[in-house]
């Protein structure tokens, strides 16, 4: 009851004790629905009456010389008393035209299926065939965008879009490929030189025994065989060929170098993304800047857990530099050249086992040489493929 | 209980002691925490009791609430 009376205006009449029969007498005659009676104590009531019923009530309560004290309330009589505040009136009608026209436009796209294609991927293909945060939602046509992306991306099997809201909600299936069974014949050759160790054959005629050094490419095991009763035959071979090898590492790092040093920070070009719209608030390019690095931060909704929001803030920082000269000292170039060396060998297959390793480090005028030699066992066999025509 | 008059436009609801119902209300005569009277079609009615207060009345229905110790009718005055 309250709601509506805010909306629709109400008056609350006070009356005093004379006149309560009176007033009750007329409000009951004309028919009038009043809530929120309450006793004074000087034994007058007060109660509360929709505006748009008021106004004959007012009139014959004057007719009939009753006086009331009457206060107005609703939103009614607050337009009135702020008739004259255009740009309150101007907000409100901005607002109700932004709702109205946010709920024609799409605020997010969720994805979900997917396991190797990222969300960004996926959101790409979409984009290209106009699905996208703030795509204007009446014009789009979710069976054409689900066919032309199928069309278009070689790695779905499957794809819905459907919207709940102004939220599209995106499902995919990814295309699974089989495994490819080879069955060409080929041979297994030696990846690296080394001395072979092991030999554990599954397919082909090996060639090589153990003990034996091999250098890089020779033939291991050989696809061919020759079979007394039938022929040649042609086979896939397969197997694992253990040799012990070297390799060497090596990591050269200067003594003297070119050091990049800020001078400062400069705030750039802030930018409010709504939806598909940008709009630049500071524009500070940085052309005067000879040397800068640009720093771009995002900051969305998303910390106030408003993730779905289309809205951000992003904002540029310059930090421009000069380059300087600068001089390690052979224990910050050893530092350097051990971590080198580390990344290095952080990328062997974890299949190579290390047997040993020998470190050596030379320093010269202007540079330090940090050598690594491993001594390791692992699988040299390489599968090569070769034509075979039977006759 | 319910009180019915014949004319099916009047009714008196009584929700125990505390609360009352009269349809088919006239008009009030007299309004006061200790008494109020209502004048129906064929006789007035006089209610009696302690802090009675009106909760709301519409289209000829007015519904009173407080201690009520008693309800009587009696012969109809003319609405003022």
């Amino acid at each position: 009851m309250k709601f509506p009376l805010f909306l629709l205006g109400s008056l609350t009449l006070t009356v005093p004790a004379d006149r309560v029969p009176q007033v009750l007498s007329v409000c009951m005659a004309r028919g009038l629905s009043v809530s929120h009676f309450q006793n004074r104590a000087d034994g007058g009531i007060s109660f509360r009456c929709p505006l748009f019923s008021a106004a004959g009530l007012l009139r014959e309560l004057k007719e009939r010389e009753i006086e009331v004290n009457v206060r107005r309330a609703g939103l009614p009589y607050w337009l009135y008393t702020h008739r004259k505040r255009w740009g309150l009136l101007a907000g409100g009608l901005c607002a109700i035209a932004l709702f109205w026209l946010s709920a024609h436009f799409l605020w997010s796209v969720k994805i979900t299926g997917n396991e190797s294609l990222t969300p960004t991927k996926i959101k790409e293909l979409l984009a290209a065939e106009g699905l996208e945060v703030g795509s204007y939602l009446p014009g789009l046509r979710m069976n054409e965008i689900e066919t032309r992306v199928l069309i278009r991306s070689d790695e779905l099997a499957w794809i819905s879009v459907h919207l709940e809201g102004t939220v599209a909600v995106v499902q995919v299936i990814e295309q699974k490929t089989p495994p490819e069974s080879k069955t060409s014949p080929a041979n297994l050759v030696a990846a690296r030189d080394g001395q072979i160790e092991y030999l554990e054959l599954y397919r082909g005629t090996p060639m090589v025994k153990t003990g034996q050094a091999v250098r890089a490419g020779d033939l291991l095991v050989s696809g061919v065989r020759d079979s007394q009763t039938v022929g040649f035959q042609v086979t896939r071979a397969a197997g694992k060929v253990l040799a012990r090898t070297d390799r060497e590492f090596t990591v050269k790092i200067p003594l003297t170098y070119e050091k990049k040093v800020y001078t400062g920070i400069k705030k750039g070009k802030i930018t409010l993304q709504f939806f598909k719209f940008s709009m630049i608030f500071l524009e500070n390019s940085g052309k005067d800047l000879p040397l800068c690095d640009i720093i771009e931060m995002k900051s969305s909704a998303e910390r106030f857990g408003l993730s779905d929001l289309p809205v951000s803030v992003s904002r540029e920082e310059l930090r421009p530099y000069r380059w300087e000269s600068a001089e390690r000292t052979p224990e910050e170039a050893l530092d350097l050249a051990y971590s080198e060396l580390a990344q290095s060998l952080s990328g062997l297959s974890s299949e190579i086992r290390i047997l040993r390793k020998d470190l050596s480090t030379a320093i010269s005028d202007d540079a330090l040489i940090l050598t690594c030699h491993l001594y390791c066992l692992e699988d040299i066999a390489e599968q090569i493929e070769f034509e075979a025509e039977l006759s | 209980m319910r009180y019915g008059r014949g004319n099916l436009s009047e009714m008196i609801v009584l929700h125990g002691s505390g609360q009352i119902s009269v349809r088919g209300c006239l008009g009030v005569l007299q309004y006061s925490p200790e008494e109020v009277k209502l004048s129906m079609k064929t006789k007035d009615l006089i209610l009696t009791g302690e802090r009675l207060v009106c909760v709301s009345f519409s289209n000829r229905t007015v519904t009173l609430k407080g201690r009520i110790d008693g309800l009587c009718f009696v012969e109809k005055e003319l609405i003022p």
